[in-house]
């Protein structure tokens, strides 16, 4: 009778695939098949039907019992299952119906002699306080992970090629598509992002417990640190991942070894080889291997860490002061104090600016000079725009921007060019420089030490004492304000910021963007130093530039929205009254201009 | 007197100095403005110069450290799921299962946020745990059927029932999987003959279908019938694809519940007084004769031991009408007279049952 029920039984269940033929999934279909024992733990014993029916899954041509003990899930209620035991061999039905014997028995031998060995394993599973019971696989600790599985969108992504190999293979030549295309899809490219690969190797190596157990430092966080994994961070396929390193060329990867072994792509030994690849820097010199790529400044304690500490300092003490100056100039207009002879100055530079001569005199920028300006501006906000976003990969925003500039390969192209332009730009400049330098010696008939320390963004012993002065005032300690000429000491030490900065950010990028070239003549390690110069010079830059500069000349109450030195080439009265005086008394005494009095024309 | 008058004929306050006053109010408003901004200003220059030193500092100065979104990455190993045992934790959540690789188990059963006996925090979504036997089973049911359905003890005999939706509490139609299962079981003629006419109730429902699961299948189907000329090859082989389909997609999860037929508000106020019953029961201490009695009263009229199965399963007077219901003729007579549940209650008698190995097929579908 129970025979004829199960006939029923089978006949009535709804249409399951045929790697169920025992019809588990009859029950097991359902998702709320399952318990919760005494101590809260859930036992779910729901079977996704679409793990078999869409082959989202590496045994979906498995019977149930090819994993699970027959003899334990042939009663029901069934007895309590053992656990699965990888290493079982199992039954596959290949093509034509011919059935194929497999096992992962190789693998665990890979395994054994690999780092990741039983020994390591079972120390791994302690630490993380046994989630595997006894005898259950340590295949599962890996490879249990939400990176090892297939989600049905990923079956949808298929869907549509397998119905065009389905018109030949239609019921006179049946072969399963679906698992077949997968089988060859999946290996024809990596199954699974580096991002996904990077969160697996995580699980334990990111660990504090496994590291200190095993005497690691945390190479997840200085690979995520370093340039290979700022650009998997922002979606690049192409970039280095853990395995692309740690696993020899068409070795497979449960045969990691440790860098200390000779046979390892890490070795010393062989790590120019792995570096060189034909995948990843084939033109690059045998030196490329000094390269750090798990670097970590703080406990590195070599050359990198010192570099960076000296831009800690020189930041300090060169942005430190100018916020300082820039908060407490901001802090005269919050509490609406005044040069005393700021009325006086605002009136000169009226009457100056009346007359064509004097608005001649005053203007502070050639069209030439604000022509370099703008290139700069438009080359410096494109580097920022297509630099920071690598510099700050784990940030949303940025993975954000270089979407929005179709990708960490344009981000790269268009970050290379405009620096090259910003260089050019910098010869020109130079050039121009030169140009003027040789033009004044003929106008003054100086020698050329005393011309060149004459041009006019040079500083002098006079912007010491006006700093002084200036701080003074700020302080409180005095009633006026220095009488600044064309340039002040702070628009000077902004022209020597971008002087240094562009030919420091120019060279390191030079080197690391021709890296073949550089490694071929100079350690790898000068990739390391120059990287980490680029980003410091670079965020030095910026926040000059974003902080200091921008307030100055766009934010400030003074000139907001935007100071007309640099568009028109005329700056507004309140500006050269305020903080160009020098300027305005220097051209009033050239024009014969009385402070108090009238133009006198002729 | 005339002094007066004349006062009071002579126009008032001229129209100057009131522009005067407004021009003042006014720039004292725009100096007002002014120092806000510069203030604004300040404390933007200090807070960004001090949180990029900041940053410099820790970059150079301090270990680097593996990203927020690398380090909350999801674990898999299995543990104690604590979550599901308390309902107000479980609101707006689904949890991960546990182990579930090779099971393709990704989200832990979600809960029904409208049943009492789970939101009074009394018992979880997986209730049934005692006897062995048939504690999975009756789980089983959980995703579509109300408790009272088996623990109503004034429920005997042919029961009219409805569907509820999870989301609302309220009734709704039969699930549309169902109901295209059977539209197309019971129109298979009209779906061959005029399948211009079938086409509007098979788009529709399948379009229901599709917002419920987002079965990337069935949306494509969709899209194929959508698109296509009904009765075209094209709309013919979608048709009878998405018939060989709709099966897979019976299992339960249709986000609807069955349960017994009563007006809205009389369901959501029973769930809701369990629920209120519950708070002073729970904090009533355990052992107490209050604690006991107010167990009685929310277990009034609750059969502890459920209605066996056959109640719903046994014979062509079940308790459900399952035709009525929205499933097919086919679905209906094999939940009328389901073999598993025969077979439940043998083994409830305890009589073990073993798969016979010769019912195991080939490869082909069933």
């Amino acid at each position: 009778m129970l025979l004829a029920m199960l006939f029923a039984l089978v006949a009535s269940a709804p249409v399951v695939r045929a790697a169920d033929p025992e019809n588990c999934l009859s029950c097991h279909r359902y998702r709320g098949l399952g318990r919760i024992d005494e101590e809260g733990k859930a036992h779910l014993y729901h079977v996704n039907p679409d793990y078999y029916d869409r082959a989202l899954g590496p045994h979906s041509r498995l019977r149930c019992t090819d994993c699970h003990p027959r003899e334990e899930v042939e009663v029901i209620p069934h007895k309590p299952v053992s656990p699965v035991n990888c290493a079982t061999t199992c039954h596959l039905t290949g093509m034509g119906d011919v059935e194929i014997t497999f096992s992962h028995e190789p693998i665990l031998g890979m395994l054994e002699s690999s780092v990741h060995n039983r020994e390591t394993l079972d120390k791994v599973n302690a630490i993380m306080g046994r989630p595997l019971r006894e005898g259950q696989a340590q295949c599962l600790l890996c490879h249990d992970e939400p990176v090892y599985r297939r989600p049905v969108e990923a079956w949808s992504a298929t869907a549509a090629p397998v119905a065009r190999c389905e018109v030949c293979h239609g019921p006179e030549l049946p072969v399963d598509t679906h698992f077949m295309y997968w089988h060859v899809h999946a290996r024809s490219r990596p199954a699974r992002s580096h991002a996904d690969i990077t969160r697996a190797c995580g699980l334990c190596h990111a660990r504090p417990e496994v590291r200190e157990a095993f005497g690691m430092p945390d190479t997840v966080a200085s690979y995520l640190f370093s340039f290979h994994g700022k650009a998997m961070m922002l979606g690049s396929e192409e970039t280095a991942s853990c395995l692309d390193c740690h696993v020899g060329e068409l070795e497979n990867v449960h045969m990691m070894k440790s860098p200390g072994d000779p046979t390892s792509p890490t070795h010393p030994a062989q790590l120019a080889d792995t570096c060189r690849s034909p995948e990843c820097h084939p033109t690059a010199g045998a030196r490329i291997s000094s390269a750090a790529i798990h670097l970590d400044l703080s406990t590195s304690g070599g050359i990198e860490f010192f570099i960076a500490a000296l831009f800690v300092l020189m930041i300090l003490f060169t942005f430190g002061p100018s916020v300082v100056l820039q908060a407490l100039e901001m802090l005269q207009i919050v509490i609406g104090r005044h040069d005393q002879r700021l009325h006086e100055h605002e009136h000169l530079a009226k009457r100056l600016m009346a007359d064509p001569r004097g608005r001649e005199a005053l203007t502070r920028f050639s069209v030439h000079q604000r022509f370099q300006h703008w290139t700069l501006v438009i080359c410096f906000t494109l580097l920022v725009l297509t630099g920071f976003p690598i510099k700050f990969a784990d940030r949303a925003w940025a993975r954000w921007l270089v979407e929005m500039f179709g990708g960490l390969h344009n981000v790269r192209m268009a970050h290379r060019y405009a620096g090259l332009v910003l260089m050019i730009g910098f010869v020109y400049h130079m050039v121009y420089a030169v140009v003027c330098a040789v033009r004044m010696k003929r106008a003054t008939g100086q020698g050329w030490i005393k011309t060149i320390l004459g041009l006019p963004m040079l500083t002098n012993p006079t912007d010491i004492k006006q700093l002084f002065h200036q701080l003074g005032y700020l302080l409180f300690l005095k009633k006026t304000r220095p009488e600044l000429g064309r340039f002040s000491l702070k628009e000077k030490f902004e022209y020597f910021g971008v002087f240094w900065g562009s030919m420091l950010l120019g060279v390191t990028g030079l080197l690391m963007w021709a890296n073949a070239y550089t490694t071929t003549y100079l350690p790898g390690r000068v990739l390391t130093v120059a990287s980490l110069i680029h980003t410091m010079e670079a965020f030095l830059a910026l926040l000059h530039v974003g902080i200091i500069h921008m307030v100055g000349v766009i934010f400030s109450p003074v000139v907001f929205p935007l100071s007309h030195a640099m568009t028109t080439g005329v700056t507004p009265v309140e500006e050269l009254a305020e903080a160009h005086s020098g300027m305005l008394h220097e051209v009033a005494q050239k024009l014969g201009v009385e402070p108090a009095g009238e133009v006198h024309h002729g | 007197m005339a002094e007066n008058v004349t006062h009071e004929t002579q126009p008032g306050p001229t129209p100057a100095p009131r522009k005067s006053f407004f021009r003042r109010i006014l720039a004292v408003l725009k100096e007002l403005v002014l120092r806000c901004y510069a203030l604004a200003i300040l404390l933007v220059v200090l807070w960004a110069g001090y949180t990029a030193v900041a940053y410099l500092v820790r970059m150079v100065f301090t270990p680097a450290r593996v990203p927020e979104e690398y380090r909350t990455w999801e674990t898999a190993l299995p543990g104690p799921h604590p979550e599901i045992m308390q309902i107000e934790k479980l609101a707006g959540l689904v949890p991960r299962a546990p182990i579930g690789h090779y099971h393709a188990v990704d989200r832990m059963l979600p809960p029904d946020l409208h049943n009492g006996c789970l939101t009074s925090g009394c018992h979880s979504t997986l209730a049934h745990s005692k006897r062995k036997e048939i504690r999975a089973f009756a789980n089983l049911h959980a995703t579509f059927l109300d408790c009272g359905m088996c623990h109503d003890a004034s429920i005997s005999g042919p029961t009219p029932a409805m569907w509820v939706d999870d989301a609302t509490g309220e009734p709704c139609d039969a699930p549309a999987v169902l109901q295209l299962m059977k539209f197309l079981a019971l129109e298979a003629g009209r779906v061959k003959d005029q399948p211009a006419e079938a086409h509007p109730t098979i788009e529709s429902l399948l379009g229901d279908a599709v917002t419920r699961s987002a079965d990337p299948l069935l949306k494509y189907l969709h899209a194929q019938i959508s698109t296509s000329e009904p009765g075209s090859p094209v709309w013919r082989k979608a048709v009878n694809q998405l018939r060989d389909e709709l099966p897979n997609h019976v299992r339960g999860e249709y986000g609807a519940k069955l349960a017994r037929k009563m007006p809205a508000e009389e369901l959501k106020a029973y769930h809701q007084r369990l629920a209120e019953l519950a708070e002073p029961y729970l904090a009533a201490p355990k052992g107490t004769a209050e604690r006991k009695r107010l167990h009685e009263e929310i277990h009034k009229g609750i059969l502890e031991k459920p209605s066996a199965c056959l109640a719903c399963h046994g014979d062509e007077q079940g308790r459900l009408d399952f035709e009525a219901l929205g499933y097919s003729p086919d679905q209906a007579a094999a939940l009328r007279d389901s073999a598993i549940a025969r077979q439940m209650e043998q083994i409830q008698q305890g009589q073990p049952f073993y798969l016979p190995k010769l019912l195991e097929g080939g490869n082909e579908r069933r």
